[in-house]
Protein backbone atom coordinates (compact mmCIF):
# COMPACT_ATOMS: atom_id res chain seq x y z
CA UNK A 1 0.00 0.00 0.00
CA UNK A 2 2.20 2.24 1.51
CA UNK A 3 6.14 2.34 0.74
CA UNK A 4 8.71 4.78 1.90
CA UNK A 5 12.61 4.60 0.72
CA UNK A 6 15.22 6.50 1.48
CA UNK A 7 13.60 9.17 2.41
CA UNK A 8 15.60 12.28 3.20
CA UNK A 9 13.81 15.78 4.48
CA UNK A 10 15.65 18.80 5.37
CA UNK A 11 14.28 21.98 7.62
CA UNK A 12 17.16 24.54 6.10
CA UNK A 13 20.48 23.19 6.72
CA UNK A 14 19.25 20.48 9.11
CA UNK A 15 18.79 17.04 8.19
CA UNK A 16 15.43 15.46 9.95
CA UNK A 17 15.21 12.55 8.22
CA UNK A 18 17.81 10.68 6.79
CA UNK A 19 17.22 7.84 4.41
CA UNK A 20 13.80 6.10 6.12
CA UNK A 21 12.92 3.08 4.70
CA UNK A 22 9.77 1.30 5.24
CA UNK A 23 6.36 -0.01 4.05
CA UNK A 24 2.52 -0.39 5.14
CA UNK A 25 0.55 -3.03 3.86
CA UNK A 26 -3.19 -3.36 2.85
CA UNK A 27 -5.25 -3.15 5.72
CA UNK A 28 -1.91 -2.96 7.69
CA UNK A 29 -1.52 -0.95 11.03
CA UNK A 30 1.87 -0.07 11.68
CA UNK A 31 3.47 1.91 14.53
CA UNK A 32 6.19 4.39 13.83
CA UNK A 33 7.62 4.45 17.84
CA UNK A 34 10.71 7.13 18.95
CA UNK A 35 11.26 9.87 21.11
CA UNK A 36 10.17 13.91 20.79
CA UNK A 37 12.59 15.17 17.56
CA UNK A 38 13.18 11.71 16.10
CA UNK A 39 11.68 12.91 13.03
CA UNK A 40 8.25 11.38 13.05
CA UNK A 41 5.82 13.91 12.57
CA UNK A 42 8.41 15.35 9.74
CA UNK A 43 7.79 11.76 8.33
CA UNK A 44 3.93 12.24 7.98
CA UNK A 45 3.90 15.53 6.63
CA UNK A 46 6.90 14.62 4.12
CA UNK A 47 4.26 11.46 3.06
CA UNK A 48 1.73 14.06 2.94
CA UNK A 49 3.76 16.41 0.90
CA UNK A 50 3.39 19.53 3.12
CA UNK A 51 7.42 19.50 3.87
CA UNK A 52 8.99 18.42 0.79
CA UNK A 53 11.62 15.32 0.59
CA UNK A 54 15.27 15.90 -0.45
CA UNK A 55 15.62 12.65 -1.76
CA UNK A 56 14.38 9.28 -2.13
CA UNK A 57 10.82 8.34 -2.64
CA UNK A 58 6.89 7.66 -1.27
CA UNK A 59 4.65 5.25 -3.50
CA UNK A 60 1.50 5.19 -2.90
CA UNK A 61 -1.00 2.10 -4.55
CA UNK A 62 2.39 1.80 -6.54
CA UNK A 63 2.40 5.20 -8.00
CA UNK A 64 5.54 7.69 -7.12
CA UNK A 65 3.52 10.66 -5.24
CA UNK A 66 7.23 12.13 -3.56
CA UNK A 67 6.09 15.57 -5.91
CA UNK A 68 2.60 15.45 -6.05
CA UNK A 69 0.80 18.29 -4.18
CA UNK A 70 -0.83 17.72 -1.28
CA UNK A 71 -4.30 17.72 -2.17
CA UNK A 72 -3.91 15.47 -4.58
CA UNK A 73 -2.28 12.96 -2.19
CA UNK A 74 -5.24 13.44 -0.09
CA UNK A 75 -7.63 12.48 -2.74
CA UNK A 76 -5.78 9.53 -3.59
CA UNK A 77 -6.75 8.35 -0.31
CA UNK A 78 -4.72 9.08 2.21
CA UNK A 79 -5.94 10.82 5.39
CA UNK A 80 -4.04 13.02 7.78
CA UNK A 81 -4.83 13.32 11.11
CA UNK A 82 -1.87 15.58 12.68
CA UNK A 83 -0.88 16.17 15.96
CA UNK A 84 -3.11 18.41 18.26
CA UNK A 85 -5.61 18.11 16.00
CA UNK A 86 -5.87 20.88 13.77
CA UNK A 87 -9.52 20.95 13.39
CA UNK A 88 -11.08 24.36 12.13
CA UNK A 89 -12.20 26.11 15.42
CA UNK A 90 -14.73 28.77 13.48
CA UNK A 91 -15.98 26.07 11.57
CA UNK A 92 -18.84 23.79 12.94
CA UNK A 93 -18.67 20.37 13.72
CA UNK A 94 -20.69 19.47 10.89
CA UNK A 95 -18.61 21.62 8.39
CA UNK A 96 -15.80 19.91 10.01
CA UNK A 97 -16.87 16.60 8.77
CA UNK A 98 -18.49 17.50 5.37
CA UNK A 99 -15.16 18.87 4.59
CA UNK A 100 -13.90 15.24 5.41
CA UNK A 101 -16.87 13.85 3.33
CA UNK A 102 -15.61 15.31 -0.03
CA UNK A 103 -13.58 13.00 0.21
CA UNK A 104 -15.64 10.21 -0.75
CA UNK A 105 -15.22 8.04 -4.02
CA UNK A 106 -19.04 7.80 -4.58
CA UNK A 107 -20.62 10.87 -6.23
CA UNK A 108 -22.81 11.72 -3.21
CA UNK A 109 -20.72 13.47 -1.00
CA UNK A 110 -23.72 13.53 1.86
CA UNK A 111 -21.87 12.82 5.22
CA UNK A 112 -23.26 9.35 5.97
CA UNK A 113 -25.09 8.53 9.34
CA UNK A 114 -22.81 5.66 10.16
CA UNK A 115 -20.03 7.78 11.04
CA UNK A 116 -21.79 8.56 14.60
CA UNK A 117 -21.94 5.18 15.31
CA UNK A 118 -18.24 5.26 16.08
CA UNK A 119 -18.73 9.08 17.40
CA UNK A 120 -21.91 9.40 18.84
CA UNK A 121 -20.49 12.53 20.75
CA UNK A 122 -20.47 14.57 17.49
CA UNK A 123 -23.82 13.85 16.37
CA UNK A 124 -25.03 15.76 19.54
CA UNK A 125 -22.79 18.63 18.84
CA UNK A 126 -23.00 19.35 15.03
CA UNK A 127 -24.17 23.20 15.01
CA UNK A 128 -21.33 23.64 17.82
CA UNK A 129 -18.04 25.35 16.79
CA UNK A 130 -15.11 23.09 16.31
CA UNK A 131 -13.31 25.48 19.07
CA UNK A 132 -15.15 24.70 21.72
CA UNK A 133 -15.08 21.34 21.73
CA UNK A 134 -13.78 19.71 24.73
CA UNK A 135 -9.95 18.26 23.89
CA UNK A 136 -11.48 14.82 23.92
CA UNK A 137 -14.07 15.60 21.47
CA UNK A 138 -11.82 17.44 18.96
CA UNK A 139 -9.38 14.34 18.95
CA UNK A 140 -12.80 12.50 17.78
CA UNK A 141 -13.76 15.23 15.98
CA UNK A 142 -10.38 15.00 14.00
CA UNK A 143 -10.53 11.48 13.71
CA UNK A 144 -14.12 11.46 12.15
CA UNK A 145 -13.14 14.09 9.74
CA UNK A 146 -9.88 11.94 8.63
CA UNK A 147 -12.46 8.26 8.34
CA UNK A 148 -15.57 10.19 6.60
CA UNK A 149 -14.17 10.17 3.53
CA UNK A 150 -13.13 6.65 2.98
CA UNK A 151 -9.53 6.39 3.12
CA UNK A 152 -7.54 3.51 2.37
CA UNK A 153 -4.60 4.46 4.32
CA UNK A 154 -5.18 7.09 7.93
CA UNK A 155 -1.95 8.56 8.85
CA UNK A 156 -2.33 9.60 12.51
CA UNK A 157 0.12 11.62 14.99
CA UNK A 158 -0.33 10.80 18.59
CA UNK A 159 -3.50 10.74 18.64
CA UNK A 160 -3.75 9.46 22.05
CA UNK A 161 -1.24 12.97 23.33
CA UNK A 162 -2.93 14.64 26.15
CA UNK A 163 -5.91 12.76 26.62
CA UNK A 164 -7.41 11.22 29.65
CA UNK A 165 -6.96 6.98 29.78
CA UNK A 166 -10.40 6.95 29.88
CA UNK A 167 -10.61 8.86 26.85
CA UNK A 168 -7.31 7.05 25.27
CA UNK A 169 -9.01 4.05 25.67
CA UNK A 170 -12.35 4.84 23.75
CA UNK A 171 -9.55 6.22 20.61
CA UNK A 172 -8.03 3.06 20.17
CA UNK A 173 -11.07 1.49 20.58
CA UNK A 174 -12.38 3.44 17.49
CA UNK A 175 -9.22 2.91 15.29
CA UNK A 176 -9.21 -0.14 15.92
CA UNK A 177 -12.75 -0.78 14.89
CA UNK A 178 -12.66 1.23 11.84
CA UNK A 179 -9.57 -0.34 10.86
CA UNK A 180 -11.08 -3.92 10.79
CA UNK A 181 -14.41 -3.12 9.61
CA UNK A 182 -13.43 -0.65 7.25
CA UNK A 183 -10.28 -2.55 5.88
CA UNK A 184 -8.41 1.12 6.11
CA UNK A 185 -4.71 0.64 6.86
CA UNK A 186 -3.09 2.98 9.54
CA UNK A 187 0.42 4.56 10.19
CA UNK A 188 0.78 5.06 13.29
CA UNK A 189 2.90 7.35 15.24
CA UNK A 190 2.40 7.66 18.99
CA UNK A 191 5.32 8.02 22.36
CA UNK A 192 2.66 5.91 24.17
CA UNK A 193 3.85 1.85 24.00
CA UNK A 194 0.59 0.54 25.04
CA UNK A 195 -1.62 2.35 22.91
CA UNK A 196 0.77 1.25 20.11
CA UNK A 197 1.04 -2.15 21.05
CA UNK A 198 -2.70 -2.57 21.64
CA UNK A 199 -2.96 -1.74 18.32
CA UNK A 200 -0.25 -2.40 15.72
CA UNK A 201 0.52 -5.01 13.64
CA UNK A 202 4.31 -4.09 13.71
CA UNK A 203 6.25 -0.95 14.53
CA UNK A 204 9.50 1.05 13.88
CA UNK A 205 11.84 2.62 16.27
CA UNK A 206 12.74 5.77 14.93
CA UNK A 207 15.60 7.77 16.39
CA UNK A 208 17.57 10.91 15.01
CA UNK A 209 15.92 10.57 11.73
CA UNK A 210 16.58 6.81 11.07
CA UNK A 211 15.05 3.66 11.52
CA UNK A 212 16.96 2.23 14.29
CA UNK A 213 14.85 -1.33 15.32
CA UNK A 214 11.66 -3.07 13.69
CA UNK A 215 9.69 -6.06 14.07
CA UNK A 216 5.93 -7.22 15.19
CA UNK A 217 3.99 -5.59 17.51
CA UNK A 218 3.34 -8.81 19.84
CA UNK A 219 7.21 -8.61 20.17
CA UNK A 220 7.72 -5.35 21.84
CA UNK A 221 6.62 -6.62 25.13
CA UNK A 222 9.61 -8.36 25.60
CA UNK A 223 11.74 -5.80 24.08
CA UNK A 224 13.52 -4.02 26.50
CA UNK A 225 15.64 -2.04 24.34
CA UNK A 226 12.75 -0.57 22.91
CA UNK A 227 12.51 1.50 26.57
CA UNK A 228 16.05 2.49 26.38
CA UNK A 229 14.94 3.75 22.78
CA UNK A 230 11.61 5.18 24.39
CA UNK A 231 13.21 6.68 27.28
CA UNK A 232 13.32 10.12 28.07
CA UNK B 1 -30.17 74.05 11.45
CA UNK B 2 -30.87 69.77 10.14
CA UNK B 3 -34.16 70.01 8.79
CA UNK B 4 -35.62 66.78 8.24
CA UNK B 5 -35.56 66.48 4.41
CA UNK B 6 -31.86 67.14 4.29
CA UNK B 7 -31.11 65.01 7.03
CA UNK B 8 -32.83 62.08 5.12
CA UNK B 9 -30.65 63.15 2.01
CA UNK B 10 -27.44 63.31 3.79
CA UNK B 11 -28.48 59.80 5.69
CA UNK B 12 -29.27 58.29 1.65
CA UNK B 13 -26.47 59.59 0.33
CA UNK B 14 -24.37 57.86 3.81
CA UNK B 15 -25.34 54.78 2.80
CA UNK B 16 -24.42 55.10 -0.92
CA UNK B 17 -20.75 55.38 0.21
CA UNK B 18 -21.32 52.86 2.86
CA UNK B 19 -22.78 50.57 0.44
CA UNK B 20 -20.07 51.12 -2.05
CA UNK B 21 -17.42 51.42 0.70
CA UNK B 22 -18.51 47.70 2.19
CA UNK B 23 -18.98 46.13 -1.34
CA UNK B 24 -14.84 47.54 -1.87
CA UNK B 25 -14.06 46.33 1.57
CA UNK B 26 -15.51 43.13 1.55
CA UNK B 27 -12.93 42.04 -1.48
CA UNK B 28 -10.07 43.65 0.29
CA UNK B 29 -10.97 41.68 3.47
CA UNK B 30 -11.40 38.14 1.65
CA UNK B 31 -7.95 38.66 -0.53
CA UNK B 32 -6.40 39.11 3.12
CA UNK B 33 -8.55 36.47 4.97
CA UNK B 34 -7.72 33.48 2.31
CA UNK B 35 -4.07 34.64 1.41
CA UNK B 36 -2.90 37.20 3.55
CA UNK B 37 -2.27 39.48 1.06
CA UNK B 38 -2.41 43.43 1.58
CA UNK B 39 -3.69 44.30 -2.01
CA UNK B 40 -2.63 47.83 -2.26
CA UNK B 41 -3.63 48.14 -6.14
CA UNK B 42 -7.59 46.95 -5.07
CA UNK B 43 -7.64 50.99 -5.30
CA UNK B 44 -6.45 50.56 -8.83
CA UNK B 45 -9.17 47.73 -9.47
CA UNK B 46 -11.91 50.02 -8.60
CA UNK B 47 -10.56 53.13 -10.93
CA UNK B 48 -10.40 49.90 -13.88
CA UNK B 49 -14.03 49.27 -13.35
CA UNK B 50 -14.49 53.03 -13.57
CA UNK B 51 -12.73 53.33 -16.65
CA UNK B 52 -14.54 49.80 -17.92
CA UNK B 53 -17.40 52.23 -18.13
CA UNK B 54 -15.82 54.79 -20.10
CA UNK B 55 -14.45 51.98 -22.50
CA UNK B 56 -17.58 50.92 -23.10
CA UNK B 57 -18.90 54.36 -23.64
CA UNK B 58 -16.32 55.04 -26.21
CA UNK B 59 -16.93 51.85 -28.17
CA UNK B 60 -20.61 53.17 -28.18
CA UNK B 61 -21.95 50.72 -25.63
CA UNK B 62 -24.20 51.64 -23.27
CA UNK B 63 -23.08 52.76 -19.59
CA UNK B 64 -25.33 49.53 -18.86
CA UNK B 65 -22.69 47.29 -20.67
CA UNK B 66 -19.90 49.06 -19.07
CA UNK B 67 -21.39 48.09 -15.41
CA UNK B 68 -21.80 44.44 -16.53
CA UNK B 69 -18.77 44.04 -17.94
CA UNK B 70 -17.09 45.62 -15.14
CA UNK B 71 -16.33 42.55 -12.70
CA UNK B 72 -15.77 40.34 -15.60
CA UNK B 73 -12.85 42.40 -17.09
CA UNK B 74 -11.67 43.71 -13.82
CA UNK B 75 -12.30 39.95 -12.11
CA UNK B 76 -10.09 38.10 -15.33
CA UNK B 77 -7.27 41.15 -15.08
CA UNK B 78 -6.98 39.96 -10.84
CA UNK B 79 -6.42 37.03 -12.16
CA UNK B 80 -3.85 37.64 -13.97
CA UNK B 81 -2.40 39.68 -11.31
CA UNK B 82 -2.41 36.06 -9.31
CA UNK B 83 -1.17 34.11 -11.74
CA UNK B 84 2.17 36.92 -13.17
CA UNK B 85 2.60 38.32 -9.75
CA UNK B 86 1.51 37.34 -6.27
CA UNK B 87 1.49 33.36 -6.62
CA UNK B 88 5.34 33.84 -6.57
CA UNK B 89 5.26 35.79 -3.35
CA UNK B 90 2.83 33.53 -1.10
CA UNK B 91 3.78 33.47 2.43
CA UNK B 92 6.05 36.38 1.91
CA UNK B 93 3.63 39.99 3.38
CA UNK B 94 6.40 42.47 2.93
CA UNK B 95 7.56 41.87 -0.75
CA UNK B 96 3.49 41.41 -1.68
CA UNK B 97 2.89 44.88 -0.36
CA UNK B 98 5.91 46.21 -2.51
CA UNK B 99 5.09 43.63 -5.80
CA UNK B 100 0.78 45.42 -5.29
CA UNK B 101 2.13 48.89 -4.22
CA UNK B 102 4.32 48.76 -7.89
CA UNK B 103 1.38 47.65 -9.69
CA UNK B 104 -0.73 49.92 -8.66
CA UNK B 105 1.76 52.56 -9.78
CA UNK B 106 1.75 50.43 -12.77
CA UNK B 107 -2.09 50.90 -13.26
CA UNK B 108 -2.24 54.51 -13.07
CA UNK B 109 0.15 54.82 -15.88
CA UNK B 110 -1.58 52.75 -18.10
CA UNK B 111 -4.46 54.50 -17.49
CA UNK B 112 -3.21 57.66 -18.40
CA UNK B 113 -1.13 56.80 -21.13
CA UNK B 114 -4.70 55.18 -22.63
CA UNK B 115 -7.20 57.27 -21.85
CA UNK B 116 -5.11 60.77 -21.03
CA UNK B 117 -4.18 62.50 -17.65
CA UNK B 118 -7.15 64.01 -15.55
CA UNK B 119 -10.63 63.64 -15.64
CA UNK B 120 -12.65 61.66 -17.72
CA UNK B 121 -16.42 62.85 -18.27
CA UNK B 122 -18.41 59.42 -17.86
CA UNK B 123 -21.87 58.75 -19.23
CA UNK B 124 -24.95 58.50 -16.83
CA UNK B 125 -26.69 55.30 -17.39
CA UNK B 126 -29.90 56.52 -15.32
CA UNK B 127 -31.11 60.42 -14.57
CA UNK B 128 -33.74 61.10 -12.74
CA UNK B 129 -35.51 61.07 -9.35
CA UNK B 130 -37.22 59.00 -7.16
CA UNK B 131 -39.83 60.41 -4.36
CA UNK B 132 -38.69 58.97 -0.54
CA UNK B 133 -41.29 59.81 1.86
CA UNK B 134 -42.31 62.92 0.03
CA UNK B 135 -38.94 64.01 -0.42
CA UNK B 136 -37.03 63.59 -4.20
CA UNK B 137 -33.42 61.92 -4.54
CA UNK B 138 -31.98 60.49 -7.41
CA UNK B 139 -33.38 57.35 -8.58
CA UNK B 140 -29.68 56.18 -9.67
CA UNK B 141 -28.81 56.18 -6.20
CA UNK B 142 -31.11 53.67 -5.26
CA UNK B 143 -30.46 51.69 -7.76
CA UNK B 144 -26.45 51.35 -7.17
CA UNK B 145 -27.99 50.92 -3.44
CA UNK B 146 -29.84 48.00 -4.44
CA UNK B 147 -27.49 46.39 -6.69
CA UNK B 148 -24.87 47.16 -3.54
CA UNK B 149 -26.91 45.12 -1.26
CA UNK B 150 -27.77 42.66 -3.46
CA UNK B 151 -24.12 41.54 -4.56
CA UNK B 152 -22.88 41.42 -0.66
CA UNK B 153 -25.85 39.36 0.22
CA UNK B 154 -24.68 36.72 -2.35
CA UNK B 155 -21.03 37.25 -1.25
CA UNK B 156 -22.80 36.28 2.25
CA UNK B 157 -24.51 33.40 0.94
CA UNK B 158 -21.19 31.94 -1.18
CA UNK B 159 -19.32 32.80 2.20
CA UNK B 160 -21.33 30.52 4.30
CA UNK B 161 -23.50 28.20 2.77
CA UNK B 162 -21.89 26.91 -0.62
CA UNK B 163 -18.90 24.20 -0.68
CA UNK B 164 -17.31 27.37 -2.11
CA UNK B 165 -17.20 29.34 0.64
CA UNK B 166 -16.86 26.43 3.18
CA UNK B 167 -13.16 25.81 1.55
CA UNK B 168 -12.31 29.53 1.53
CA UNK B 169 -13.52 29.76 5.33
CA UNK B 170 -11.25 26.00 6.03
CA UNK B 171 -8.04 28.12 4.15
CA UNK B 172 -8.00 31.45 5.70
CA UNK B 173 -8.39 28.93 9.68
CA UNK B 174 -5.79 26.05 8.80
CA UNK B 175 -4.36 26.15 5.16
CA UNK B 176 -2.15 23.08 5.69
CA UNK B 177 -5.05 21.09 6.84
CA UNK B 178 -7.02 22.48 3.85
CA UNK B 179 -4.66 21.48 1.31
CA UNK B 180 -4.09 17.45 3.22
CA UNK B 181 -8.25 17.43 3.24
CA UNK B 182 -7.53 18.00 -0.93
CA UNK B 183 -8.42 21.06 -1.29
CA UNK B 184 -6.57 22.85 -4.09
CA UNK B 185 -5.91 26.37 -2.36
CA UNK B 186 -3.73 27.66 -5.30
CA UNK B 187 -6.52 27.48 -7.24
CA UNK B 188 -8.84 28.30 -4.63
CA UNK B 189 -6.49 31.38 -4.10
CA UNK B 190 -6.71 32.44 -7.65
CA UNK B 191 -10.34 32.40 -7.52
CA UNK B 192 -10.69 34.30 -3.99
CA UNK B 193 -7.98 36.91 -5.52
CA UNK B 194 -10.23 37.40 -9.14
CA UNK B 195 -13.78 37.30 -6.99
CA UNK B 196 -12.49 40.33 -4.86
CA UNK B 197 -10.74 42.33 -7.88
CA UNK B 198 -14.50 41.66 -9.46
CA UNK B 199 -15.95 43.24 -6.45
CA UNK B 200 -13.43 45.95 -6.41
CA UNK B 201 -14.40 46.45 -10.35
CA UNK B 202 -18.20 46.75 -10.20
CA UNK B 203 -17.89 49.30 -7.25
CA UNK B 204 -15.65 51.15 -9.73
CA UNK B 205 -18.62 50.64 -12.44
CA UNK B 206 -21.43 51.78 -10.60
CA UNK B 207 -19.43 54.63 -8.41
CA UNK B 208 -18.49 56.01 -12.54
CA UNK B 209 -21.31 59.00 -12.17
CA UNK B 210 -20.89 59.70 -9.00
CA UNK B 211 -17.27 60.66 -8.81
CA UNK B 212 -14.51 62.31 -11.22
CA UNK B 213 -12.84 59.61 -12.73
CA UNK B 214 -9.22 60.11 -12.86
CA UNK B 215 -6.33 57.70 -12.66
CA UNK B 216 -5.64 58.83 -9.31
CA UNK B 217 -9.34 58.08 -7.47
CA UNK B 218 -8.87 54.80 -6.26
CA UNK B 219 -6.43 55.66 -3.86
CA UNK B 220 -8.91 58.17 -2.01
CA UNK B 221 -10.97 54.57 -1.77
CA UNK B 222 -8.52 52.26 -1.09
CA UNK B 223 -7.47 54.29 2.53
CA UNK B 224 -10.94 54.48 3.23
CA UNK B 225 -11.70 50.68 2.59
CA UNK B 226 -8.17 49.79 4.91
CA UNK B 227 -10.16 51.21 7.65
CA UNK B 228 -13.27 49.90 6.97
CA UNK B 229 -11.50 46.33 7.63
CA UNK B 230 -9.56 47.49 10.01
CA UNK B 231 -12.58 49.31 12.36
CA UNK B 232 -14.88 45.83 11.63
CA UNK B 233 -12.05 43.34 12.65
CA UNK B 234 -10.39 41.42 10.69
CA UNK B 235 -11.12 38.06 10.06
CA UNK B 236 -14.81 38.47 9.56
CA UNK B 237 -16.89 39.21 7.13
CA UNK B 238 -19.94 41.17 9.56
CA UNK B 239 -16.64 42.82 10.56
CA UNK B 240 -16.83 44.83 6.90
CA UNK B 241 -20.53 45.63 7.52
CA UNK B 242 -19.90 47.31 10.54
CA UNK B 243 -16.89 48.98 9.88
CA UNK B 244 -18.62 50.51 6.12
CA UNK B 245 -21.34 51.40 8.17
CA UNK B 246 -19.65 53.80 10.56
CA UNK B 247 -17.22 55.28 8.29
CA UNK B 248 -19.71 55.51 5.43
CA UNK B 249 -22.06 57.23 7.74
CA UNK B 250 -19.75 59.24 9.66
CA UNK B 251 -18.22 60.71 6.54
CA UNK B 252 -21.24 61.65 5.03
CA UNK B 253 -22.87 63.47 8.50
CA UNK B 254 -19.74 65.39 9.05
CA UNK B 255 -18.98 66.46 5.52
CA UNK B 256 -22.27 67.91 5.89
CA UNK B 257 -21.28 69.89 8.89
CA UNK B 258 -17.36 70.71 7.86
CA UNK B 259 -15.94 70.20 4.68
CA UNK B 260 -15.42 67.19 2.64
CA UNK B 261 -11.72 66.54 3.15
CA UNK B 262 -11.85 67.69 6.98
CA UNK B 263 -14.63 65.28 6.94
CA UNK B 264 -12.22 62.69 5.60
CA UNK B 265 -9.76 63.40 8.28
CA UNK B 266 -11.44 63.73 10.58
CA UNK B 267 -12.92 60.13 10.04
CA UNK B 268 -9.87 58.87 10.40
CA UNK B 269 -8.72 59.89 13.48
CA UNK B 270 -11.81 58.91 15.00
CA UNK B 271 -11.36 55.32 13.47
CA UNK B 272 -7.51 55.65 14.76
CA UNK B 273 -9.16 56.91 18.23
CA UNK B 274 -11.38 53.44 17.84
CA UNK B 275 -8.65 50.99 17.15
CA UNK B 276 -6.55 52.20 19.85
CA UNK B 277 -9.43 51.33 22.73
CA UNK B 278 -10.40 48.40 20.54
CA UNK B 279 -7.25 47.06 18.87
CA UNK B 280 -9.49 44.12 17.24
CA UNK B 281 -11.61 45.93 15.71
CA UNK B 282 -15.36 46.85 17.09
CA UNK B 283 -16.29 43.13 16.08
CA UNK B 284 -13.09 41.49 16.82
CA UNK B 285 -13.61 38.84 19.80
Amino acid sequence: MLQVEHLDTAYGQTRILKGVTFEVGAREIVAILGRNGAGKTTLLRSIMGLTRARSGGVRFKGRDITELPTYEIAALGISYVPQGKHIFPRLSVAENLRLGARLQRSADKALRPEVFGYFPVLGERLSQHGGTLSGGEQQMLALARGLVGEPDLLLLDEPSEGLQPSLVDAIRGIIDRVCQERGVAALLVEQNLDFARALADRYYVMENGTIVLHGRASELADEEVIRQYLAV
Amino acid sequence: MLELGSLLTQFLNGATLVSVLILISIGLAIIFGVMGVINLAHGEFFILGAYTVIAADVLRLSAWWGIALAPVVVGLFGALVEVGIIRFLYRRPLETLLATWGLSIVIRQLVRIVFGVGYRASPHPLLGDVRVFGFTYPIYRVFLMAVCVAVIAITFYVFYRTDFGLKIRAITQDVEMASALAINTSRMYLSTFALGSALAGLAGALMTPEITVSPEAGVNFLARSFFVVILGGIGQLAGVLGGGIVVGELETLLSYLISATTAQAAVLVIAIIIIRFRPRGLFGG
